[in-house]
């Protein structure tokens, strides 16, 4: 699971940019896969499907994508496993020049 | 003669308490099978007996049944039914769910206000919303522009003074994704705890792009 991330985060590990999640799991089961190397970039606990953070994003499809730029602006909304990396590639160059 | 004369009777009496067209609807229904639903031809039927008892049954199903075409016929004929308030509620879901705006539209412009009308306003503002978010080919200012809209539909039904309180609550929800969660927007921030326990803010990565990911394995 999560090869194209994992890629990402290490790849970008140099760069203005962050892989942060916001994850449903029970909390342990969140740990098991932090532990075992799945998931290698930090997460917000929102510790079940319909957490009040996934509520507050009004998130009804799993997994959902959002790319903020570097001012914290809403880029760009996605539903899954999708190709971002152009779209990284230009947010990331504005965060430099900016 | 005598025989005759029932048989008068009962036609007669058929005829009052049911339009002849709603009764071959009826029976057009009853013999239907989901492989070849033949809505339009039950519409046709029913559609000279429209003040006839058991005729709200009859378009009930063929709005449940039927395709776009006669939904679209619907539209033309429902107005002339009697007492037809659950029926065009119904009709404004089945509209919502296959995402038909120009009927809606339709509905919308025929009525002052009222629970349908509220219903259908919200119903296109939604379409409209999950469009904007949906179509890839939009560009980013044409996002703009189509949530605008929403917004606009929004404020528009946040006039009328009778709005149940879960239509209100749908509405607030509705207004605050497309003016706080859809590009363009300043991300809300986040307050929580990350898998170690330890507290963090969304606003502590300014300055940096963030791919944000919500996911479970569950």
């Amino acid at each position: 699971m999560f090869p194209y991330e994992r890629s990402l985060v290490e790849r970008l590990k140099d760069e203005p940019f962050a892989l942060v999640g916001v994850n449903t799991d029970p909390p342990t089961r969140l740990s098991k896969y932090v532990k075992n190397g799945t998931i290698t970039w930090r997460n917000f606990r929102d510790e079940k499907v319909g957490g009040p953070i996934s509520s507050k994003w009004d998130i009804v499809g799993w997994p959902t994508i959002y790319l903020l730029d570097h001012k914290g602006i809403i880029r760009h909304v996605g539903q899954a496993k999708e190709d971002l990396d152009k779209t990284l590639a230009k947010l990331i160059k504005e965060a430099k020049e900016d | 003669m005598t025989l005759k004369l029932a048989v008068t009777i009962m036609g007669l009496a058929t005829g009052v308490v049911l339009g002849d067209g709603v009764a071959e609807a009826q029976k057009l229904i009853s013999q239907s099978k989901r492989t070849d639903v033949e809505a339009m031809k039950v519409l046709d039927l029913v559609t000279g007996d429209l003040k006839e008892k058991g005729v709200d049954k009859v378009i009930e199903w063929v709005i449940e049944n039927g395709y776009a075409q006669e939904r679209k016929k619907v539209g033309e004929v429902i107005w002339s039914i009697p007492k037809n308030n659950q029926l065009m509620l119904q009709y404004v879901q089945i509209l919502g769910f296959y995402g038909e705006k120009e009927q809606l539209e339709a509905v919308i412009a025929k009525l002052p206000n009222g629970d349908v009308y509220q219903k259908a306003r919200f119903r296109l503002a939604l379409l409209v919303a999950e469009d904007a978010q949906r179509n890839l080919t939009l560009t980013d200012p044409q996002r703009a522009v189509e949530n605008q809209k929403v917004v606009a539909i929004l404020d528009k039904l946040e006039k009328e003074e009778d709005l149940d309180e879960i239509l209100n609550k749908w509405i607030k929800d509705l207004r605050y994704k497309v003016t706080h969660l859809v590009v363009g927007c300043e991300a809300p921030e986040i307050n929580g705890v990350d898998q170690d326990g330890e507290k963090f803010r969304l606003s502590d990565y300014r300055g940096k792009v963030v791919l944000m990911p919500f996911w479970g394995i569950w």
